[in-house]
Order: C-alpha cells, then structure tokens, then sequence
C-alpha cells in the first residue's frame, strides 16, 4: 500500500523539524478533537490469541519469500488451507494467471455461515513485498515480511474459531488476498497493485448482478497489526462509521493508546471494495512504521500483546457492524 | 380522464413497494439472465445484416416482445437512396407523464450485425454479433420490462432499435453507414403530428449503447458525446458500485495524446445522426482494446493495442455467446436506471 503523498511530506517536513520523531513520539501528534465514541461492550476474547496468532506468524516466516512464483509461496497457501480444514472447514481456492503479468496469484477464503447469508469480510494480504531483482540495489535485501503480510494472516488463522463461536448473525468470510503489493518497488498508482482485491470484488459485483450471491455488508482489512510498538492508524479512506466503531471497539477494550494517533489515508485492499461501495476500514500500521519494507520487519519486531490487543478490538467491532449494516429484517435461508 | 387518478394510485402503491424489493438484493433491477436469453435469440437466426431474412425474424422477435409488454412498437420500413435493400427501425414509446406532448429520452441500439459473407472478395465469416448487434438490443428489452412492470418513467422514453448502422461495404463508408439512425430523425422531424415544433423541441436526449455484454464488460469515454450526459452517467457508476468499469479508457494520458494530434477521441456511431442534428447525444460502449490486431490500422513502426485481459472480437467470428455474461447485461441496464432520474431530470430541464 501507499502513504496519502501530500500528507506523508507534512509529515516528513514536521519530522525534520523534531529530533525525536517516530512512533514514540506518536502522542504528540494525537488530535485534540474529541472522537464520537459509540458504547461497546468487550467482547470475550480467548487469552491465548496473541500468542497463537504469533506461533502462525512464525511459521510462515519459515517459507521464506512469499510472493507468487517463490517456493515460500505456495507453502504458505498449503499452510493456511491445512490450518482452515484443523477447524472443520472449507479453504476455498481462487487461482489464476494475471493476464498482463504472466503471473499466478492465489486467493484463499473460508466461510463461516451465520443465519443471515449477508456476509462481513474479514481480510488480510498474504503475499510479501518483492526484494530481489530490483534496479536499485537498496531495494534488494533479504525481507522477513513478519508484520507485512505474516501479521494480518496468523492472527485471520488465530481468530478462526472464536469466529466460529460467534453469536452474530451474518455470515463471516474469512479472505486471505494474494498481489496486494506493487510488483514495482514503488506504488505506481496501485496499477500493479492490488491484483487479489480486485479479483474478488469484481467477481463479487458479477455475482450480486445476476442474484447468485447476498451482499458483503462490511470489509474489515488487518494489515501489519503485530508490531511490539503498535500504532494503527485512523486510514482516511475507509469509511467514517466503521472508524468511529473501531475507534469505539479500541476504547471499550481498553486500547485506544495503539489507535489513530497519525490520520492519513493509504490505498491498500480496502480500496477496490470501497470503490464498489462497500463499507471497508483498514487497520493499518504504516505511519512513522520504520520497519515498513525493511529488512527489520522480522518477527522479533512483533508483540503476542499487539497482536491479542488488535483481535480484541476486532472481535469487539463485530457486534456493532452488525448492528449497523445488517438490513433489518426476518432471516432468509 | 377519470381513470387517471386510480391509475396513479397504483403506481404510487407499486413505488412505495420498489425499496422493499432492492434491499439486501443489490443486483440491479435488470434480468441479466433474460438478456442473454433475447441475446441467444437473436444470435440463433444467424448473421442479420441489414436487408436479410434473418434480420427480419430479429425485427418480429423485438416487436413481439415489445407486445408482450403490452406497449405499441412501431415498424419503419424502408429503402435507402443509394441501396437496393430494405431497412427496418422498431421504436417503442413508454408513457411517462405527458405522452402526447411531453418531452422524449430516447434509448436506441442498433441490431443489424456487419456484413461479412464474403461477396466483396474478402474471406467470409460467419459473424453473428452477439456483442456487436445482440446485447445492446437485448439490454434495451429488458429496459421495457423495468419501464413497464417497475417502474413508470416521468417523460416519455422511446426505445430505438436501429438497422443499418453497420457500413454495408466493409471499409468504413460514411454514406453506407448509419442509415437507420440518420433516417429515424430526418423522417421524424418530419411527423408534424408528433413534432409540430420539430423533432428538437421534444426529443432532449439520445442515449445509445453498442458493443455491450462482454464478460470483462467497460464502458469507454467517447469524445463524440455530451459531456452533461457523461456526467450523468459516471455519476450513476459509481453509485451503483460500478466505478471500476466506468470511462477508465481511454486513459487521461491517451486523451491528451490524442488531443495534440487534433483528434478528440471521438466514435462515429448512431448517437452521431442525433448529434448532428443538435440533440444531446451519449454513446455507451465498450470498444477500446476490442479490435484484433489483424483489423488495426498500426501506423509504421508501431505495435497494435492489445490487452489480455480485453478479448478482441470486434468484427470477427469470436464474437459470439461465449464472451458475454448475464453480468454484463445486468451491469448496463441497472446503469442506465441508475441514472433516469437525472435523465429525466435533464430532459424536463429544457
């Protein structure tokens, strides 16, 4: 994804003017408004997230480079789909060649029906940024990708059956995205960017055109949320009612420290849903991020803590998504 | 007159209904699936250029199915100067609130398919357009269905149907070329019944489609249309969701390229009969990237325009069923409702 650019150069121009900037300092740029807080209850979340959500992390570090046509790659899918079936359900495979890249990109997705077939997308990205074969030898490094990429997916996997215990009535996908990064080293506009996102919803807005599919009422988008040091922040293109409950869900656990202290857009996999005009937030950790596409972005950089303190707030944010776009009325089924 | 009221009533009862009948759908008010149907119908006669057999059994079908609606279509049969052959236009009036005088959206498609038997010396194909000639046609009888059944349009909505926009010989011939259109308007600003005033002063827009139901399906920036309508229409894309397939081709880059050669980006199609003669004209369709390489004139040195991910049948045999989706069809009928209000706002503006 890509910081918003005018931003980002405020930004910069503010951290040339101050000696100690960076995420510690985050506080300091935190806005004086008062944030609408909505009442939410906490959601009971197992106390052992955190720390299962690391172990995946962990593991799929092991394979190594894992963006498409590496050996990391397709181990990793291998990965996530076994971890899907140990819960009793069904990886759904969607693989195909990216006609102007010659490229194979795989998504991978597992549904949890609730009683209502409108669905709430859960999503994170699982390719890495590629660091081999760039022009400039700076952009070639050995790269772990632990909080981008490994993040959103161990702790999707690590939220997989208190998903499943779930009271809620919508219907729960669960969408593991390949192609989120640039195959240039830079954005380029997202033009060879975003290839699993976008796949998705077009096929989605196929399938709602002709009738085969309920709508997808909300997207929630995790990506690098595991950092020891977290700070996510507000993403100004995701849409306004969905920040205000995380914003909500992130103080009624308790966690608000973590949250919106940098408010600024970034174009991630949230953007081809909301182009469709699907309600989407982004939980994104970019701002002041010194290991974002570094070779420090290693699982000793994450936290079990960050990660158990983000998956709290999402499972805190369910509710109220609910509550908020399910259209009202009796179960169809 | 004293059956107006009821009459309102009801309509009123049946747009109170409409909201219940959208949420939590969200696919459109358009029947993807019967499109493709009348598109299969119409591919199933054969190649349909104009003056054959074959079209003529498309023609019976629209004007059928228009009847089936229980609207009146209207046939218009005749021979262009110049032409040995017969032609024939199908239009459709349905009512909105003032049907005698109130002001006219039109919505016209052409049907003819391009002559490519093999007469003229070049290898023939059996082309039977079921993108180019099929599923715009389609797209507009399924508009009838909407117009009639679901929802009553404020002015008067004519559905065109248009033969002979196809260039009878093969390379583009302006004269042989866009005779249905061109004699639909001359001929109507003729109908003093109709057009006492002329045809100008009631038909306030023409939104044409063409090239329509690939599975892939875009719409592209035509430099030959009004750019209010095209307002109009980027506008309903993206409140239907539908940004992503809307006026990204071509490019801002290719417009300002083109620009400095002097050419405007602009497609010769029917909604220019319309142009010309001074009514507001959009044209929706999907042909940047379509034409196969064999059929592009590359200047020396250049490589022709291909894109993978857009399947080029334009003027081949690969144009047929097996590239288009009920999706597509869907797609640009629920665009074009999504946008009469602000059509219908327009055309009472005047």
């Amino acid at each position: 994804m890509r910081p918003r650019f005018a931003v980002t150069l405020l930004m910069f121009a503010a951290c040339t003017t101050s000696a100690a900037c960076g995420p510690q300092d985050a506080g300091a740029r935190t806005k004086a408004v008062a944030r609408k807080v909505r009442p939410l209850s906490k959601v009971e979340t197992p106390a052992d997230l955190g720390e299962r959500a690391l172990a995946h992390v962990v593991n799929v570090v092991a394979f190594g480079d894992r963006y498409a046509g590496q050996p990391g790659w397709r181990k990793q899918l291998d990965y996530i789909a076994a971890a899907i079936e140990k819960c009793g359900l069904r990886a759904e495979h969607d693989g195909w060649t990216e006609p102007k890249e010659n490229l194979f990109f795989e998504n991978l997705s597992v549904t949890i029906p609730g009683s209502r077939q409108e669905r709430i997308v859960l999503a994170a990205h699982h390719d890495t940024k590629r660091t081999q074969g760039h022009d400039d030898p700076a952009h070639n490094f050995a790269f772990a990708g632990a909080n981008d990429g490994g993040s959103g997916i161990g702790l999707l996997l690590a939220m997989l059956p208190a998903l499943q215990a779930h009271k809620g009535a919508a219907t729960i996908q669960l969408l593991f995205l390949d192609g989120e990064e640039s195959l240039d080293w830079d954005w380029n506009h997202a033009a060879r960017a975003l290839f699993g996102s976008k796949r998705f919803v077009k096929a989605h807005r196929d399938a709602l055109l002709v009738g085969s599919e309920k709508p997808i009422v909300a997207m929630v988008l995790l990506d690098m949320v595991g950092r020891a040091d977290l700070h996510l922040q507000e993403e100004t293109y995701s849409t306004a009612e969905l920040r205000e409950i995380l914003w909500s869900a992130a103080v009624a656990c308790g966690h608000q420290q973590h949250f919106f202290a940098a408010s600024n857009g970034a174009e991630d996999d949230h953007k081809p849903f909301l182009d469709a005009g699907i309600p989407a937030v982004d939980l994104i950790d970019l701002e002041g991020n010194p290991t974002w596409h570094k070779p420090t972005d290693t699982v000793a950089n994450l936290s079990a803590a960050s990660l158990q303190q983000v998956g709290e707030v999402v499972l805190t944010m369910l509710p109220e998504i609910e509550r908020q776009y399910l259209p009202n009325r009796a179960p169809i089924r | 007159m004293m059956q107006v009221f009821p009459a309102r009533a009801r309509w009123l009862v049946l747009l109170s209904l409409l909201p219940l009948c959208c949420c939590g759908g969200n696919s459109g008010p358009v029947d993807g699936k019967a499109a493709l149907a009348h598109v299969e119908r119409l591919v199933g006669f054969g190649p349909r250029p104009a003056g054959s057999a074959e079209l003529g059994k498309a023609t019976d079908y629209l004007v059928a199915e228009l009847q089936k609606l229980g609207l009146q279509p209207q046939r218009q049969e005749f021979t262009p100067d110049g032409e040995q052959i017969g032609l024939r236009n199908v239009w459709v009036q349905i009512d909105g609130e003032d049907p005698q005088h109130g002001p006219i959206l039109c919505l016209g498609a052409h049907y003819d398919t391009k002559l490519a038997d093999g007469k003229d010396g070049r290898p023939p194909i059996r082309f039977v357009g079921a993108i180019d000639g099929g599923g715009a046609p389609a797209v507009l009888l399924e508009l009838a269905q909407v117009l009639v059944k679901q929802r009553q349009p404020k002015v008067n909505v004519w559905l065109l149907f248009l033969d002979g926009e196809e260039s009878i010989a093969w390379e583009w011939n302006d004269k042989r070329a866009l005779l249905g259109s061109r004699y639909f308007v001359a001929t109507m600003n003729q109908d003093k019944a109709r057009f006492p005033a002329g045809l100008k002063a009631r038909l306030q827009a023409f939104v044409l489609l063409d090239l329509i139901g690939d599975k892939n399906i875009k719409i592209d920036r035509d430099g030959n249309s009004n750019p209010a309508l095209q307002k109009i229409f980027e506008q309903a894309a993206q409140a239907i969701g539908e940004s992503a397939r809307m006026y990204r081709h071509p490019t801002s880059q290719e417009i300002a390229q083109a620009t400095q050669r002097g050419s405007n980006w602009g497609t010769i199609d029917d909604h220019m009969s319309f142009a010309n003669f001074g009514i507001p004209s959009v044209l929706l369709i999907d042909f940047a990237l379509r034409i196969p390489p064999s059929l592009q004139k590359v200047p020396r040195g250049q490589q022709p325009e291909t894109d993978p991910a857009y399947a080029q049948w334009w003027h081949t045999a690969a144009d047929d069923l097996d590239k288009m989706s009920a999706a597509a069809l869907a797609f640009t009928g629920y665009l074009v409702v999504q946008a009469l209000p602000e059509l219908e706002a327009f055309c009472r503006k005047k």
